[in-house]
């Protein structure tokens, strides 16, 4: 039949594309755009290289960087991948928190737009005044108490700094990402 | 809901680019709350890498797209699911809606001409088929006449689609009467993911002429608006010997607008609507609907929204102003999703439906009347579903009911119980037994219409009948999901539904001889099948998915006149159906799709279902030469010049060959 005889040309066609070296993987086929998870993510790595934690959060330049991530399982396990590539100078771990009591061993923490809004609260608050670098996305995040929180504009996603909030907990946001961001305090945070 | 589920770094890629969804038929069975997008976004780990590279400032230049919302949710699915997401469309060149369908499994879509169509899920399909709920943004697209829905006028612009969400099996305990076979939920983009302008023109062999235009922009602080128009003019298909098949051109005009707006954290509202007027034959097709919508969150865990729509269609002979009909429908509804102590999540809900309209009175041209031309309807119903956790993030048990009432039937109750398993984020296994009714259509009712000549040389004619019962189903399913690798992914599922109180037609012969037919429950059927989904995307550039979908049917009808099974649309699903689409992102900006398709034959009980099988292909390349023109060639049907897909219908209208077609295209992005 006319038909099978198609069938195994267009399999034999797919492998053949597949098999042909010629053919380089085009990642994006428009820069341009991406995802909003992984922008999120290339710009926490980001984040990371423009934050100072205070001299004593680390015992020595090996000692482990403990990144957390509130959210669900998809978030958490996307995070864990790029987590390795937050900070290149200390060993990463990145642990899931799903109750406050977690909390105070990390040294950065991810909220996902995943989070429950009560944990948020609770484990904002189980920081407050420590070392710890707090990105969010949820309303009412910097009012929680939370450092940096994206915000879409248009197509494009910017974010807002409390540096009031990190300043609390010693840590140091260099200007450079400082200019990049909206300025805002508890009081004037975008959507709350 | 949180992460209470267990949850899928991506699930079925394809569905990975999906984005909000106001209504989703996921989320209603998951009982997340409708609209308020919780579930985390996946990420696309292949081509995440990239983006390390760039500064915060090149970040910030970069346009984001919403990736799915809930991609999890429909891996952990108690219920046989599938998502055609806006990506699929565009790839697969498909240029009606209908047609956009067939990039499912499950469901058995056959062209029967140039301007109508057959679609079924899980069998009965037929072009008055009448097993379905049709939903496009919380309005229903059936129509009550006939329970079936007109695929000519559901043409909504294609760019604007965010994703097509398909349940085979019943769902009639969230959605109600008629989502006894399946659901088709169809979801256009929030307008802030629509802002900025597109305009595309196409010319081609069938598609002669189309063109669409949208624009969308922030309004105030917190609104997004958009307006689209959209014109096309189809030829007819290969007709048969006969010159009068009603296959015919067919031209649409069509626009609208959708405005959202985030008054503030808690409350969010939707204002929508469109307005189309399409002719086919000498048939004038006008419509225009209005939906607004208010969601509010009460809490971090309790949801509320309402949703008013108001649709009014017509359908006027343009030699003859005595044919013609006219509908409107009036809909209000209340959702409320909330968490009850750690293991309950419950949604529930209550509408109103008032429908009313105006058919034939007096025979026109052998079109058929209705004893009462004028009527109205109500119908109030009432649902209630608990997702309750057995075991934390593994075993959940399911268990809802909906009670509706209607002015035929009287009551019916439609519940489910379904049992999810998600022993680790690889595996979903789930069952369920519901049951559903399909309550008597309008035309069943009150129809008086000649028949097409029986073997016997007899013209029967077809009497309504206002005392029908509902058509009752109790359907047994069963799924397992596998994930074994990120790029891989199983999706199976397994039905056996029984049928009781069909609606057939029965035959007598009165004394002034010729043969009068009444619609009456005359049958019981069995079906049973299943459906297989296969993605696989080997690597980041190719992109493979295989469908297989195998049907069983069996009806048992106490009525041996012919016609009854071609009223119950008993012999209209092929038996096995496969789809393999291909999709490769070649250098330089191109984009190749081949989508095979076969189809087995169509064998029923008379001669004019008999349907051959057929295999045919689809195949798309585009190019972008810069990012916001995209050029693209399409053909069509490939493989023959033509082929039927479908037999004749109830009115012995003959069906038209589908034929092998070209078109090209230009899409413009501002």
């Amino acid at each position: 039949m006319g038909i099978l005889k198609f069938l195994i040309a267009v399999v034999l066609a797919s492998f053949l594309e597949l098999s042909t070296p010629l053919l380089m993987p085009v990642a994006d086929a428009h820069a341009a755009t991406a995802s909003l998870q992984e922008v999120k993510f290339a710009f926490i790595e980001n984040f990371t290289k423009y934050v100072t934690w205070p001299p004593l959060t680390f015992e020595s330049s090996s000692s482990e960087f403990r990144a957390c991530v509130v959210g669900n399982g998809t978030v958490s396990k996307a995070f864990e991948i790029h987590a390795k590539s937050i900070v290149n100078t200390h060993s990463i771990r990145s642990i899931r928190i799903t109750s406050a009591d977690e909390a105070p061993q990390c040294h950065f923490i991810y909220f996902g737009d995943s989070a429950d809004g009560g944990l948020t609260k609770r484990v904002l608050k189980a920081v407050e005044g420590k070392p710890v670098l707090t990105i969010g996305e949820v309303p009412g995040f910097i009012t929680k108490g939370g450092i940096i929180k994206f915000k879409q504009v248009e197509k494009k996603l910017a974010f807002e700094i409390n540096p009031a909030a990190a300043r609390l907990g010693g840590l140091e946001i260099s200007s450079r990402l400082l200019k990049l961001a909206t300025i805002v305090s508890e009081h004037t945070e975008s959507d709350k | 809901m949180k992460d209470k589920l267990s949850v899928r770094s991506c699930f079925l890629r394809r569905a990975c680019k999906t984005g909000l969804t106001i209504v989703s038929a996921a989320s209603l069975l998951m009982v997340l709350p409708r609209g308020n997008a919780h579930a985390e976004p996946p990420v696309q780990m292949a081509s995440a890498g990239h983006l390390s590279a760039l500064s915060i400032e090149d970040l910030m230049q970069i346009e984001v797209y919403s990736a799915a919302k809930q991609v999890e949710t429909v891996f952990t699915t108690s219920a046989a699911i599938y998502v055609i997401t806006a990506e699929d469309i565009r790839n697969s060149g498909v240029t009606s809606l209908a047609d956009a369908l067939r990039l499912a499994p499950g469901v058995q879509v056959a062209r029967i001409d140039g301007n109508k169509w057959s679609v079924g899920i899980r069998g009965f399909a037929g072009r008055f088929a009448t097993k379905l709920m049709v939903i496009q943004d919380g309005r229903t697209l059936y129509n009550s006449l006939f329970s079936g829905v007109y695929w000519n006028v559901q043409e909504p612009m294609l760019e604007d689609i965010e994703q097509i969400e398909i349940i085979r099996g019943p769902a009639a305990t969230l959605w109600g009467v008629n989502a006894v076979n399946g659901v088709i939920n169809i979801t256009t983009k929030h307008a802030k993911d629509t802002t900025g302008g597109i305009v595309t023109a196409s010319v081609g062999s069938e598609e002669r002429a189309s063109t669409a235009a949208r624009y969308g922009a922030k309004i105030g602080d917190n609104g997004y608006f958009r307006i689209y128009g959209k014109y096309f003019y189809r030829d007819a298909q290969f007709p048969v010997d006969q010159s009068d098949a009603g296959d015919s051109f067919w031209n649409e005009w069509r626009g609208g607008f959708r405005g959202d707006w985030d008054i503030n954290v808690n409350n969010k509202a939707t204002l929508q609507g469109d307005a189309y007027t399409s002719r086919v034959a000498n048939y004038w097709y006008n419509g225009q609907n209005i939906l607004g919508r208010w969601q509010r969150t009460l809490s971090d865990t309790s949801n509320m929204s309402v949703q008013l729509f108001f649709d009014q269609t017509t359908i006027q002979n343009r030699i003859s102003s005595d044919d013609r009909e006219a509908r409107n429908t009036g809909d209000i509804e209340l959702q409320h999703v909330f968490t009850l102590g750690s293991r309950n999540h419950l949604i529930w809900g209550t509408g109103y439906r008032l429908m009313s309209d105006q058919l034939n009175e007096n025979p026109v041209m052998g079109q058929p009347t209705y004893s009462p031309p004028r009527s109205t309807d109500q119908l109030f119903t009432a649902f209630v579903q608990d997702k309750i956790t057995l075991l934390p993030d593994t075993l959940y048990f399911i268990v809802g009911s909906r009670v509706e009432h209607n002015e035929t039937t009287g009551w019916e109750v439609q519940p489910t119980g379904r049992l999810l398993l998600t022993p680790s984020e690889q595996h979903t296994l789930w069952g369920a037994v519901s049951r559903a009714v399909r309550t008597p259509s309008r035309a069943e009712k009150s129809i008086s219409t000649d028949m097409w000549q029986d073997s016997a040389g007899n013209w029967p004619h077809l009497n309504g009948n206002p005392n029908l019962p509902a058509e009752n189903m109790i359907a047994y399913e069963g799924g397992y999901r596998y994930q074994p690798l990120t790029d891989l992914s199983f999706d199976l599922a397994l039905f056996y539904n029984d049928y009781s109180s069909l609606v057939g037609v029965k035959a007598d012969t009165p004394s002034d001889g010729g043969v009068q037919l009444s619609i009456t429950p005359t049958a019981t059927a069995i079906s049973k099948g299943g459906e297989l989904a296969i993605n696989w995307r080997p690597l980041t550039w190719t992109d493979f998915v295989l469908a297989y979908s195998y049907l069983d049917m069996t009806v048992n009808s106490t009525s041996s006149y012919e016609l009854d099974r071609v009223v119950m649309y008993a012999d209209t699903a092929p038996s096995n159906q496969v789809s393999l689409k291909s999709v490769l992102t070649l250098p330089e900006h191109v984009k190749c799709t081949l989508w095979f398709r076969y189809v087995s034959g169509i064998h029923g009980s008379t001669p004019v279902y008999d349907v051959s099988d057929y295999g045919t292909l689809d195949a798309r390349i585009a190019w972008k030469p810069v990012p916001d023109l995209e050029l693209s060639v399409v053909g069509q049907n490939l493989f023959e010049p033509n082929h039927y897909e479908f037999g004749q219908d109830v009115f012995g209208n003959l069906p038209a060959q589908v034929r092998r077609s070209v078109y090209g295209k230009v899409t413009w992005a501002f």
